[in-house]
């Protein structure tokens, strides 16, 4: 019943006043024990407990067995039977919390003094279309117009985005200390386009705060290539892994190193597929008109080569005279000939 | 190409160009005059003897004899089918039938020697041809045996008209291709020199211009 109550009462479920007040509860006749205020609960209170001098223990009192969490005594009604070493809420004052006040009374919660404006550092300045446009014309693959990292940090990103021959494009590192609002009047891919031309070039602008919202701008040399190279994911995949770290230099470091490396060991484009050219299937429409003309020329050749064979072609043919002798005493024919035999078949 | 070399109808005895007789046999044509008459014999273009030409077969035979003798002007060919003599073979007697025969179907300016003519005896199964002398020089012996071997299959199941037409197809190819090589079976410089045993008149051949009446009577 005891544990009850007080589970009842810090919930809130019951009143204070609710509760049976016996004579024992009121403060006047709290023992001391009782009445010492929990530090935790009244930080005002707790100095003075704290000023008390500690019971003083002798050889004959001292060791006395801790008392349990629950005394098993009998039940009085009184709250700070239930809770001993609790504070009785009736001793708070009479002036105190009323409802409707603030729960962190001043008198409790002295409000602090406030908050200096050096606490809160000022946001970056934006950048300007000039100041890009000068990181771009630098050249430099690490630009930090802002100061964002420190000396070493900057030292070891010029080092790590060092451009290579065999790299694909040529890579701008911009770092700021938070994504900044760009300006509205300054086109990246022509900033870039008007410095690099044809070279394939690449401007990164990652916010120091969160490598994941880089932002990635390509020139049109490197934007219309036959094989466009996945800068934008290369850049989520190694800000994807720089998140993981706490300190902003070495997620800088990190991603950059990622990024260069994964360029630095893109795969080479795949050779284009060997284009078949396979025959269209003649159309039987488009066959009409040759076969049509082939068979109207055979028949038109053929009846000609006839007609010039069977008529048209027997040219008389004038054989010179013959300087044969006659023989046999024969004036016409000497028997000049062949002849053969035959044996007729029966059908 | 040298003139082939003649042989006797008879026993195929090979003859020299001009001797009067075979010296194998003693063949002559008086010798076959004394067996089969001196007397000159009337030829049709197709003498069915036999009757064993038909109508349809008759006319393809008559239009491929007009065709060649159109093909080659100034020569004539006929064909006798029926038996022969006894003792004696087709050219044998196709020899004298050319010699003694008269063709009234053919121009008279056309002599006997122009003459192609086949010997055909269904009953005794033998096929012939005999030429005269005007186209014994463009026929060598093995051409014509060729030819009529190529017509055996046609005379043994008695198709007289495609054997006949056949040989007259495969001798226009022949004259015609051999006309066309000069000197292929006649020397170049003999083609203007008729035989002088024989005055010549062919149809294209210029006549002689008729001579002004002499003015011996007047």
């Amino acid at each position: 019943m005891k544990r009850w109550l007080s589970v009842c009462f810090a919930a809130g479920l019951i009143n204070a006043q609710d509760v049976p007040q016996s004579p024992s509860t009121t403060p006047d006749s709290l023992p001391a024990s009782a009445a010492e205020p929990s530090p935790d609960l009244t930080p005002e209170a707790a100095p003075d407990s704290a000023t008390e001098p500690p019971p003083e223990t002798t050889p004959e009192t001292a060791p006395e067995p801790a008392p349990a969490p629950l005394p098993d005594h009998p039940e009085s009604g009184g709250l700070l039977d239930i809770l001993p070493g609790r504070i009785d809420p009736m001793a708070l004052p009479v002036d105190g919390p009323r409802s409707g006040a603030s729960l962190f009374p001043p008198d409790l919660w002295p409000p602090g003094p406030p908050p200096s404006r050096e606490s809160f550092p000022d946001p970056p300045a934006p950048l300007t279309a000039d100041e890009l446009d000068a990181c771009i014309s630098s050249g430099d693959s690490f630009s930090d117009p802002r100061n964002a990292v420190s000396a070493i940090t900057a030292a070891r990103l010029v080092s790590a985005l060092r451009p290579t021959s065999d790299a694909p494009l040529t890579l701008l590192w911009l770092t700021v200390p938070a994504l900044p609002n760009l300006p509205a009047a300054w086109n990246p891919e022509a900033a870039l386009d008007r410095h690099f031309g044809p070279q394939p070039a690449a401007l990164i602008l990652s916010p120091l705060d969160s490598p994941d919202r880089s932002l990635v701008f390509l020139s049109p040399a490197a934007a219309n290539r036959p094989h466009p190279i996945p800068l934008a994911d290369l850049v989520a995949h190694a800000a994807h892994r720089a998140v993981q770290l706490d300190s902003p230099d070495a997620r800088a470091i990190l991603m950059a190193m990622d990024v260069q490396h994964a360029l630095a060991t893109l795969p080479p484009p795949a050779p284009p597929a060997p284009i078949r050219i396979t025959a269209a299937p003649p159309r039987p429409r488009d066959l009409r008109l040759p076969t049509a003309a082939a068979v109207f020329l055979t028949i038109a050749s053929t009846i000609w080569w006839l007609r010039r064979r069977l008529t048209l072609s027997p040219r008389p043919i004038l054989l010179p005279d013959s300087p044969a002798a006659p023989r046999l005493s024969a004036p016409y024919s000497g028997g000049h000939g062949a002849s053969v035999r035959f044996h007729l078949r029966r059908p | 190409m040298p003139l082939p070399v003649p042989h006797c109808p008879r026993c195929l005895q090979q003859l020299q160009p001009s001797s009067p007789v075979c010296t194998g046999c003693l063949l002559t044509l008086a010798e076959l005059d004394r067996a089969l008459g001196p007397d000159e014999v009337l030829l049709d273009r197709i003498h069915d003897g036999a009757a064993c030409i038909d109508a349809r077969a008759r006319a393809a035979i008559d239009a491929a004899f007009s065709a060649w003798e159109s093909r080659f002007p100034g020569f004539v060919a006929a064909i006798y089918a029926g038996s022969l003599p006894p003792q004696m073979n087709a050219r044998t007697f196709g020899t004298w039938l050319l010699n003694r025969a008269a063709l009234p179907f053919a121009a008279p300016t056309i002599p006997n020697d122009c003459g192609l003519l086949f010997i055909l005896d269904p009953h005794g199964g033998e096929f012939a041809v005999v030429v005269g002398y005007a186209l014994e020089p463009w026929l060598p012996p093995p051409v014509l045996d060729a030819m009529l071997a190529s017509v055996r299959p046609h005379l043994e199941r008695a198709r007289w008209k495609s054997a006949v037409t056949s040989v007259i197809t495969q001798l226009t190819r022949h004259l015609a291709k051999a006309a066309s090589v000069p000197g292929r079976y006649l020397p170049a410089d003999s083609s203007d020199s008729p035989p002088p045993h024989l005055p010549r008149l062919r149809r294209h051949s210029p006549r002689p211009a008729p001579q002004p009446p002499t003015s011996h009577g007047l």
